[in-house]
């Protein structure tokens, strides 16, 4: 007599829509990380060595690398924005986390739009 | 009209053997999944086994996987899903036969949220109620509509892959009794659910609030209790370090 | 076969009654080893399905004789009025005491527990939690026993025999669905709370797990059953799946209305009118769709129950699960429709006779719950007395079994040649049925019997209907000694598990048919067209059913009379 053991297996990720948004929400969180740490070595190998002249560290692979992050980070902030509503100690009905997710991604829009058109407006160095 | 096809898959402990089955249902608008099981039983001699009682979705004895997704069999009607239907036991648990699996770990869960008001065991015959507003009893209505159905247990990814893992019912139990006012034992709580196999392992993968079928929301519980943990710990570390007498310089 | 031993209480079923009394035996000792053996998991249980609320006198208008006299008047005179006395008194400390251990019971604005009508009570008494008041009853209960290190649990396992030895109940046989496992339980006391036998009728409220498991094992083991001819009939269940609609929904101001749109029971119960006791009003609508008066419906006739005056806010507060069952059951919003409603069996007012303490003829078997007869309820139960009755009396046969066993003197162990016996016949009678061989299935001969319950032990009987009754269940019973079980295998032998439950509702049927037989007059929820009348002087009386060497034998027994000298019951 044996029971039959049922584990969900290495893909099960893949099981549904919600399952995927939250796999790719920790793979960005990684990839934040990763982009983090060799940003860390970046700078740390800057103070000894010239950054431009290793192959690495120019274009197009810093470019591409800059822009995953980016796209990582868009990622994660989205996905973390939802998460927050979760956690106030308030009674919040289901349209009432839809609504504050909204609220904060508003908000959390704003301030990007902000900072990058700040860094896009062209300045005269004359 | 047309018939329901239904698959189920079939297991016998004492063969080890799994296989599907097929069946036909005939055809009524407000058909229930339990429903066209309990004909089926009856038309093949009676020897599929499955757990049921109230068939009002409020034991939650009847829970499965009804195509891919867990939910109770008789509160799901057979119109709204796709053809054919195919039922399966609840995932992340061993089947014990056919659609009947073992949720006894999953149920021992509930002890680790310490679900009660307190440790005095003899009551002392109080001879009036604690006072509490419609509005205090308001905040703990979601996570106590919880009806221990193990549906959330089939649902969490986390639970599948490591089973001392708290989950998503006890976390929701243990908010219900913090959210209380009449609770005196939340601290001694928050240090059980906040232990090694505790809330902390929840990442938020969102599946358990998706599947309930009473929206208790276990989900935003658990997240609730990973911030209210954090301030319970950093509070008991906080007077701990106060009390400890300062060593002479 | 494995012996289990060192309990000293073993509770049969982990419903309301079954989990208050292993709490209130816990607490009364801490050294007492309790287990709680049921079929399913105990918050399966039916009480989970209960709505509407818990009577008790809580308020300064109210007091325990105000409370005693509805239900004696509820139970036609037939209750043993020093029980209903001892129930009222006791039932608010059980309310309160829940309370404390968290049950959230519906409040007042000022922070009080709240009160609402209910049938047949003249003042607001019933305490009730939302409309899911048996649901978080029993989590309550459930979640506050996991406190016990003396409360085990023995989770699906079924009980198929009760042993005796000298005349007293020590033990039981029991299969672990789990794994196939049987064992031998011995203990010092037994509390027997398995229920009613709701599922012997086609259209019921109950759910699938009541079966009369545990009247049967107490009849089969001596103990007595009272007054089995009286089953109630709840007048509002959804029309075609029988799911209930809690009374509540008539305590908060709905109406009963019949094809014409009127509220019919001015005819009826001009007073009360939708607040009533049950069996007047199940009558009511009976005649109702007899007289044509009904609406006919593609499975049944029916009348309707309309909310809408009520307000989608007050639905929503105090009757969210009945919005709920009704939208998702049965296609219909209270709030913009009358739901479609037919009286169905409810609730079993017979069971193992007791007394107070909860003992019964049996020494060291207790019960307590529906499947006890104490009797509070008589000929007919009031709304919400039943789940004051499983905490009452729960906790008075846990705390009495507690002290039956602190204190008994000698309580005398079996010898092992008797528990060889017990062991051999058990393991016998299992083998048998599973070696059976005959044509007979198991859903048929129940789909019979139900329908025959339905229709000569209903809501109207008379002599006839019961004898052809009687017969019909006599032929079933022989039917079903020829059910072959495909399955040899005891790991979740639902056919076997069926066959068991199926013989105990058949002994069950037997036993109310020949009680109602003999009962020649209507009293309560037993209504006989031949005798309509009620008859004091012949039948103010128990009927009690013990199987003895002749069989089923029926006797009598009288109604305990303190205070209230039976009157016309009028309302």
């Amino acid at each position: 007599m044996k029971y039959l053991e049922q584990k969900p297996g290495a893909f099960w990720w893949t099981r549904n829509l919600n399952c995927l948004i939250y796999f790719t929400r920790e793979i960005a969180g990684i990839m934040l990380g990763a982009w983090a740490f060799i940003i860390v070595l970046a700078i740390n190998a800057n103070f000894m060595l010239n950054m431009s002249d290793h192959g690495i560290f120019t274009w197009p692979t810093a470019t591409l690398f800059q822009y995953i992050a980016l796209i990582a980070s868009i990622i994660h902030s989205i996905t973390w924005l939802h998460a927050i509503p979760k956690t106030i100690p308030l009674n919040i009905s289901k349209k009432g986390h839809i609504i504050a997710y909204l609220i904060l991604l508003a908000i959390w829009i704003s301030i990007f739009w902000l900072t990058t058109s700040a860094f896009l407006s062209p300045k005269s160095y004359d | 009209m047309r018939n329901f096809i239904i698959k189920i898959q079939r297991y016998n402990p004492e063969t080890e053997k799994i296989y599907f089955e097929e069946h036909t249902v005939p055809y009524t608008k407000d058909l229930t999944v339990l429903d066209a099981l309990n004909f089926i039983k009856e038309k093949t001699g009676g020897e599929i086994a499955y757990r049921w009682a109230c068939r009002m979705g409020i034991c939650g004895s009847c829970g499965a996987i009804i195509n891919g997704k867990p939910a109770l069999m008789c509160s799901t009607f057979c119109v709204q899903l796709k053809q054919p239907i195919t039922l399966q036991p609840l995932a992340n648990f061993k089947v014990i036969k056919d659609l009947i699996v073992d949720t006894d770990d999953a149920m021992n869960k509930f002890r680790a949220a310490m679900p009660y008001t307190e440790f005095q065991k003899k009551h002392l015959e109080p001879q009036h109620e604690t006072l509490q507003t419609p509005a205090q009893l308001n905040r703990l209505k979601q996570t106590s509509q919880c009806i221990k159905c193990m549906l959330c247990y089939a649902a969490c990814p986390v639970y599948g892959l490591k089973q001392e893992f708290i989950g998503p019912a006890a976390g929701a139990l243990a908010q219900r009794y913090n959210l209380d006012t009449r609770d005196n034992i939340k601290n001694q709580r928050m240090d059980s659910i906040t232990a090694e196999n505790g809330i902390y392992n929840c990442s938020f993968i969102g599946e358990c609030s998706r599947v309930c079928p009473k929206n208790v929301d276990p989900a935003a519980a658990l997240q609730k209790l990973k911030v209210a943990g954090i301030i319970h710990t950093a509070k008991k570390t906080a007077k701990s370090i106060l009390k400890t007498p300062k060593k002479s310089s | 076969m494995e012996i289990i031993t060192g309990y000293d209480i073993l509770i049969i079923g982990g419903g309301a009654a079954g989990l208050r009394a292993a709490i209130a035996a816990a607490e009364t000792d801490p050294r007492l080893k309790i287990g709680i053996i049921s079929k399913v998991y105990p918050t399966r249980s039916h009480t989970v399905s209960a709505e509407g609320g818990v009577a008790a006198a809580m308020r300064e208008y109210d007091s325990p004789a105000n409370h005693a006299y509805d239900t004696i008047k509820g139970s036609d005179f037939l209750a043993d009025q020093d029980a209903v006395e001892y129930f009222t008194e006791n039932a608010k400390k059980q309310i309160i005491t829940l309370e404390h251990w968290g049950c959230p019971w519906s409040r007042q604005k000022d922070g009080q527990v709240a009160v609402r009508a209910f049938g047949g009570m003249n003042v607001k008494r019933t305490v009730y939690a939302a409309d899911k008041t048996g649901f978080y009853i029993l989590h309550s209960l459930f979640e506050r026993s996991l406190l016990y290190e003396n409360i085990s649990r023995f989770d699906e396992w079924y009980v198929t025999d009760l042993f005796t030895d000298n005349e007293r109940a020590t033990g039981f046989h029991a299969i672990h669905q789990k794994n196939g496992q049987q064992a031998i339980f011995l203990t010092k006391t037994i509390i027997m709370a398995t229920g009613g036998a709701g599922r012997a009728y086609k259209f019921t409220t109950n759910s699938a797990l009541n079966t009369g498991d545990g009247l049967i094992l107490a009849y089969e083991a001596g103990a007595a059953l009272k007054d089995m001819e009286f089953v109630q009939f709840h007048p509002t269940a959804l029309a075609k799946t029988g799911i209930l609609i809690t009374e509540a929904a008539r305590g908060e101001g709905g109406h009963l209305l019949n094809k014409k749109g009127e509220r019919f029971l001015k005819n009826y119960l001009p007073e009360k009118m939708e607040l009533g006791p049950r069996d007047i009003i199940s009558r009511a609508i009976i005649q109702e769709i007899i007289s044509g008066n009904g609406f006919e419906g593609p499975n049944c006739a029916y009348v309707h129950l309309d909310l809408r005056h009520l307000g989608k806010k007050t639905i929503n507060e105090k009757l969210p699960l009945i919005r709920e069952i009704s939208i998702h059951f049965a296609a219909t919003d209270p709030v913009l429709e009358p739901i479609a409603v037919r009286p169905a069996q409810h609730y079993t007012m017979g069971g193992i006779s007791t007394g107070s303490d909860g003992a019964s003829t049996l020494p060291g078997l207790f019960a307590a719950g529906e499947a006890a007869c104490v009797s509070i309820h008589g000929a007919n139960r009031l709304g919400s007395n039943s789940l004051a009755e499983c905490l009452v009396f729960g906790a008075s046969a846990g705390k009495n079994a507690a002290n039956y066993c602190l204190s008994a003197k000698k309580i005398t162990i079996p010898s092992n040649k008797q528990i060889n016996l017990f062991s051999k016949s058990c393991n016998n009678k299992i083998k048998l049925l599973l070696s059976n061989d005959g044509h007979e299935s198991i859903a048929s001969i129940r789909s019979a019997m139900q329908e025959n319950m339905d229709q000569y032990a209903g809501i109207i009987r008379d002599r006839e209907g019961l004898k052809k009754g009687l017969h019909a269940i006599k032929d079933l019973q022989e039917r079903s000694k020829r059910v072959t079980i495909k399955d040899k295998s005891l790991i979740f032998n639902t056919g076997l598990i069926e066959l068991l439950e199926l013989k105990a509702m058949l002994k069950t049927c037997e036993i109310i048919l020949k009680c109602a037989l003999l009962r020649e007059e209507s009293r309560g929820a037993h209504y006989r067209t031949d005798f309509p009348n009620r008859n004091d002087q012949k039948f103010l009386k128990h009927h009690l059913a013990h199987k003895t060497s002749a069989g089923l034998t029926i006797t009598s027994q009288k109604v305990n009379i303190t205070k209230w000298s039976p009157e016309a019951r009028t309302y």
